[in-house]
């Protein structure tokens, strides 16, 4: 299991805060290289033993099986000395001041938010690394897509994603760079929806519904059984069909499991129950310690060469934040005044309707199939694009089916066998269709630490203001004209638009990369401008979001961020300051 | 009767008759149906006073039984709370913030019903999803010529 | 010692496809008998919650395993279609002695067990080792009585041909060892026959569209067919730098699982009392022990209803993969009525004849065999050819309304009404399908 304590005069390699999708990739590319990796969570355990490699989810599910509210974080333990926000947590430990709240959660663990993600695996279209000059709005990301083609590939392979490699779906693929797995099997309900909307246009754009490239073995892959049609990826999957980030940390603590380890493969040291508090910084603005809490409240430092941090795009801008000095009075690496700023969600619109017969529910990947023909256009100097995404789940999410139907008709004197008709009927007939529209990144939507709340272990709770604009809103009505379409098409009735706005469980833009250190926190690699010997990973990285789930260039990202610090280690035993 | 199933698992019903016991509002006593009467000035138990009015309506084997089960409780408000109950937590598998035990999650009767997989109970195979399920839904008060003959000939048949 | 035969010619290579059809077509049906014996609910006892979520994820492994053998008879046919022959259907029933085929192993349908494992990890088995060798494996597969304790609960192990010396060659499909040997020699056929080989028609290719097979490779010239093979090896055995994601590597997989479960807790018990080999009657090809006939008359009748469905599937099939002279529409509609056979029918019937009674019967021992049959995939030895189309479609036409009424009579028994009410349903359903020429275009209804 992880170490007790670690021995503070010790300097690493590199020390990884954050046990998540981005430190663990990092973490396993790291190790394999042979540099020495400290790898710290707040997460109190792996779920899987790090001597036999043996995957440990039943805690999880049986806490899932009995947990009254089956949402996101159902299946985790919510630690008392980290909490993480969850719908039933959020306002506990966000502290909302903005016009409208955030609603996007995540998990304090180690493997975090990637044990009860959905399994999205989207690239971004091209246009969206250069949103400000093609379409005047948001800012460009120093990458454009060519530089991340090559990357998306290995992060594909990577995680194991499943997906139909001649389908173009506005990203395009080299030849010769195939999906690892083939396309998951779409359901019944997307072949329905497909078919009935072949041809469909809006706005002179085609309507098609695709299957979703998904992280989801679809064949068995890195020794993971294929997808066997659980019907829960959120919150969790029972036997690991999904990816989630143990898989690498897994490896990265224990080469000899690792099918692709080399002879210099290093153990990664765990470091964990441990919070990461402050980032301490020299006079010369080089990062020298990490200073963490732990549960028992009492205090270590670590050092290393070289930081990384993955803690996920709210806690890091928080730490940076509340990591200020009398020398850095704006906090760490925020020369810029851009740490914590354009806080950034996909932000969902959801809507259901009634078919005239069933396409089922509750059978296969929550989704499995979408529309992403309808994110990229001229329209986005405008308005927001849009992702489309087809729930195989009926209206879970809109109505809180199918428990609620059964409450709804044993409330209208429904028994017996008009009941059981009934609701077998009202449930395989129902469809969602939810849209995820793109944000515009917006200066005023931020994260800062508060100054006067604090969680359990004394360390600030993330204050938050966040706000929806105009160019989202426009997005959204032509989301909801869309789906009309669509519903048309399907001959469905009942048209309902659920009031207000929804979290994707997508925290992103707060640390945003670019060119220029006045206006942006790091590089493309994520090395802060302000200290050389500091990387920042994960989706608070991105200066444009597309309209798509960010895991995917997470991966890809990550990935080249590992590849480089492999490589400034191999140039140069002590990094040097260069951009 | 209520649930519409001709077989219910063990370790589900014990589990599920002790959420409904917890949870079972009392109001006020039952009407003359119930003949035994109070004992020494104590309620019976509402579950006592359900199988007692539904034995007696049994007993009168009228071919109704379930209309007159169902006008019998709708008019007692103690009765009709609690046959929700049993039908919501044999349904869903729980009652409000009441959870049974992990074991009995898959046995919640919804599931079945919309022919679906108890989500994180590990799926059937790769693909099933891909086909209408063996058993297909149909509309409510749909019954195919074929199916009509079939129920009358098991009815005989019992 | 076995003698290698080389595939020198196009004739010969033509027969040893036909021969590894054979055999992915009897491993499919292994695979899916032993995960219809697995328990599906927690309220079949022996199972914890825990033992539970491996119970169902080896039951959807098997399937999955089952269902990729499929794939590789689909890869077999369009291999066989490149050369101008097409797909061997037919197989014998089970079980067979092991030196039938070229595995040289116990051939039969066996529910789940530890024993069951080896076996099947034998089927897959690499031919070189990367990594060490897992300590259960058998040191040498071909000893005779390998695993002869799968053949325990038979009635009767005298072989009947016992008495023969040995000079007398027993029923034997063909002289290999191995199955991957079988796809080598396959391979080497392809690269190595000189002249046209690639005859066969364009047409008979099916395309993976077809079958919801996204891996089906079409093979229109020799290298093709050399990366279809290569596709199956790798599936089955793995190949060295990967044997984790292979059949082999979900079988031993699959054994760590159960053992550790089994050690944790001896009364873990993970499979129903099914009885292997079971059979409604014998065939002139049952010329091995380790059958035992169902005497429960009920379920009986419900095991020749599924071997009824099961051989109008394959009819069916056959018209896929050669009917070249069928439209487009009509080859996938065909396609579409079988998938849904096997996943409406043929996977819900199953798994319902692994809880139905064998029956007494007055046999000595009859107390301490299987209490519950399973789906025995008979066929029978006369079968009807299907090569015109008009005919066809109406034999499917008529066959799935009789199956209609056979599923719909058997509901009124008790015993499995359910099952049998949705089974009749549903031929119901697919007999509208067949509708030849006609019917809606759309696959499902």
């Amino acid at each position: 299991m992880s170490v007790e304590s670690v021995d503070e005069s010790k300097t690493f390699d590199v020390a990884i805060a954050g046990a998540g999708l981005a430190g663990a990739l990092i973490a396993h590319r790291l190790s394999r290289a042979g540099l020495d990796v400290l790898l710290i969570d707040a997460g109190d355990r792996p779920y899987f033993d790090p001597a036999t490699g043996e995957d440990l989810r039943q805690p999880l599910l049986d806490r899932f099986f009995t947990n009254p509210v089956k949402m996101t974080n159902s299946a985790f333990p919510d630690l008392a000395y980290a909490p993480s926000p969850s719908e039933t947590t959020l306002n506990k430990y966000f502290v909302q001041k903005g016009s409208l709240p955030f609603q996007s959660t995540y998990s304090r663990m180690v493997g975090g938010t990637t044990y009860h993600w959905l399994g999205t695996a989207l690239r971004y279209v091209p246009n969206t690394f250069q949103e400000k000059t093609v379409y005047g709005r948001g800012a460009d990301w120093p990458l454009t897509y060519n530089d991340l083609e090559d990357w998306y590939w290995e992060a594909e392979k990577a995680i194991g994603v499943a997906g139909n490699s001649d389908v173009d779906l506005g990203a395009p693929r080299k030849a010769g760079q195939p999906y690892p797995m083939p396309e998951i099997l779409p359901t019944y309900n997307d072949q329905k929806v497909a078919a009935a909307t072949r041809g469909l246009t809006f706005e002179g754009m085609p309507v098609a519904f695709n299957s979703t490239p998904q992280a989801r073995n679809s064949i068995p892959y890195q020794g993971r059984p294929p997808c066997a049609g659980s019907a829960n990826c959120i919150p969790i999957c029972p036997i690991q069909a999904k990816y989630d980030a143990s898989v690498h940390i897994k490896w990265a603590m224990n080469p000899s499991l690792d099918e692709g380890a080399t002879i210099d493969s290093k153990a990664v040291t765990p470091l964990f129950s441990a919070v990461l508090q402050k980032v301490l910084v020299d006079d010369r603005n080089r990062i020298i310690g990490l200073s963490i809490k732990r549960p028992d409240r009492s205090e270590l430092t670590v050092s290393a060469r070289l930081y990384v941090l993955a803690m996920h795009a709210m806690e890091i801008p928080k730490v940076l934040l509340w990591s200020a000095t009398e020398t850095l009075p704006h906090g760490v690496a925020n020369s810029s005044g851009v740490v914590g700023r354009y806080l950034m969600d996909h932000d969902v619109k959801i809507t259901y309707a009634r078919l005239p017969e069933p396409y089922y529910v509750f059978r296969g990947p929550l989704s499995s199939s979408g529309c992403e023909s309808l994110r990229d256009g001229p329209f986005r100097k405008d308005r927001s694009g849009f992702r489309i995404e087809l729930q195989n789940t009926g209206t879970s999410w809109a109505t809180g089916s199918p428990f609620s139907n059964v409450v709804d008709l044993v409330n209208r004197g429904y028994t017996g066998k008009k009941l059981r008709d009934q609701l077998a009927w009202d449930v395989s007939t129902q469809i969602e269709l939810n849209g995820l529209l793109e944000p515009e990144p917006n200066y005023d939507n931020c994260i800062k630490p508060s100054q006067t709340l604090f969680d359990p272990l004394g360390l600030p709770r993330p204050e938050i203001r966040y706000s929806i604009s105009d160019y989202s809103y426009a997005g959204a009505k032509a989301f909801v004209e869309a789906a009309k379409t669509i519903y048309a098409r399907l001959g469905a009735t009942g048209f309902s638009e659920v009031p207000g706005w929804f979290g994707a469980g997508h925290v992103m833009g707060t640390t945003r990369m670019g060119h220029d250190p006045n206006t942006s926190c790091c590089d493309s690699y994520g090395r802060t401008h302000d200290h050389p010997n500091l990387f920042i990973t994960g989706s608070g990285l991105f200066p444009t979001v597309d309209s798509a789930n960010p895991t995917l260039t997470i991966t890809a990202v990550a990935l080249r961020t590992a590849q480089h610090i492999v490589d400034s280690f191999n140039e140069a035993p002590e990094p040097s300051h260069h951009q | 009767m209520l649930l519409d199933a001709t077989h219910l698992p063990e370790a589900a019903a014990r589990a599920f008759f002790r959420i409904i016991l917890e949870n079972t509002p009392t109001y006020y006593a039952p009407g003359d149906r119930y003949v035994e009467g109070p004992i020494d000035g104590v309620d019976p138990h509402p579950f006592d006073v359900l199988w007692e009015v539904f034995s007696q309506l049994e007993e009168e084997s009228t071919e109704d039984l379930e209309t007159r089960f169902n006008a019998t409780l709708a008019a007692d408000v103690s009765l009709s709370i609690l046959a929700r109950n049993i039908i919501i937590v044999w349904y869903n598998g729980y009652l409000g913030n009441n959870m049974p035990p992990a074991e009995v999650y898959a046995s919640a009767l919804v599931w079945q019903v919309i022919r679906a997989n108890p989500p994180g109970i590990p799926g059937p195979y790769y693909g099933e999803w891909a086909y209408p399920p063996s058993d297909p839904i149909l509309p409510p008060g749909h019954t195919p010529q074929k199916d009509q003959h079939l129920e009358h000939e098991r009815r005989k048949r019992r | 010692m076995r003698m290698q035969t080389q595939v020198k010619s196009h004739p010969a290579l033509i027969r040893r496809l036909a021969l590894a059809s054979e055999l992915e077509h009897g491993l499919c049906l292994q695979y899916l008998f032993t995960a219809f014996s697995l328990k599906a609910s927690l309220d079949e006892d022996g199972l914890t919650m825990e033992e539970f979520t491996y119970v169902r994820k080896w039951k959807a492994n098997l399937l999955l395993i089952g269902a990729q053998e499929m794939l590789h008879l689909a890869q077999a046919a369009n291999l066989s279609a490149s050369i101008g022959a097409g797909l061997n259907l037919r197989r014998p029933n089970f079980p067979q002695r092991p030196s039938y085929y070229p595995t040289d192993l116990p051939w039969g349908l066996w529910p789940f067990s530890k024993e069951t494992i080896i076996l099947y990890a034998l089927y897959e088995r690499p031919s070189e080792f990367k990594s060490p060798r897992p300590d259960w494996f058998p040191s040498d597969p071909y000893r005779e009585g390998t695993l002869a304790s799968l053949l325990a609960d038979a009635p009767t192990t005298k072989d009947p041909f016992n008495y023969l010396p040995s000079e007398f060659a027993r029923p034997q499909a063909s002289r290999y060892i191995t199955i991957e040997e079988l796809y080598r020699e396959i391979a080497e056929g392809f690269r190595r026959i000189p002249g046209e080989i690639i005859v066969g028609p364009s047409e008979a290719q099916v395309s993976g569209e077809m079958v919801d097979m996204p891996q089906l490779m079409q093979v229109f010239d020799r290298e093709e067919a050399l990366n279809a093979i290569k596709l199956i090896i790798d599936q089955g055995e793995g190949c060295p730098s990967d044997r984790v994601d292979s059949h082999f590597g979900l079988f031993v997989s699959m054994y760590a699982e159960y053992t550790r479960l089994k050690t944790q807790r001896p009364e873990f018990e993970p499979a129903r009392d099914v009885q292997s080999n079971p059979l409604s009657r014998l065939h002139p090809d049952n010329t091995y022990p380790g059958w035992r006939i169902i005497k429960d008359r009920f379920t009986r009748r419900v095991n020749d209803l599924n071997n009824g469905i099961y051989a109008l599937m394959l009819q069916m099939l056959g018209r896929v993969f050669h009917g070249v002279s069928e439209s487009e529409e009509s080859r996938k509609r065909l396609a579409g009525i079988c998938m849904r056979m096997m996943t409406g029918l043929i996977v819900p019937l199953g798994e319902k004849l692994t809880q139905l009674p064998m029956g007494d019967d007055p046999s000595d021992g009859n107390q301490r065999r299987a209490k519950f049959a399973g789906p025995s995939f008979e066929m029978q030895f006369t079968q009807p050819d299907l090569p015109f189309a008009r005919a066809a479609w109406h034999y499917y036409h008529e066959q799935l309304i009789r199956l209609e009424e056979t599923a719909a009579e058997l509901a009124l028994e008790r015993g499995a009404t359910d099952t049998l009410a949705a089974a009749a349903r549903t031929l119901h359903q697919l007999a509208e399908l067949t509708t030849y020429n006609g019917g809606t275009s759309e696959k499902s209804s």
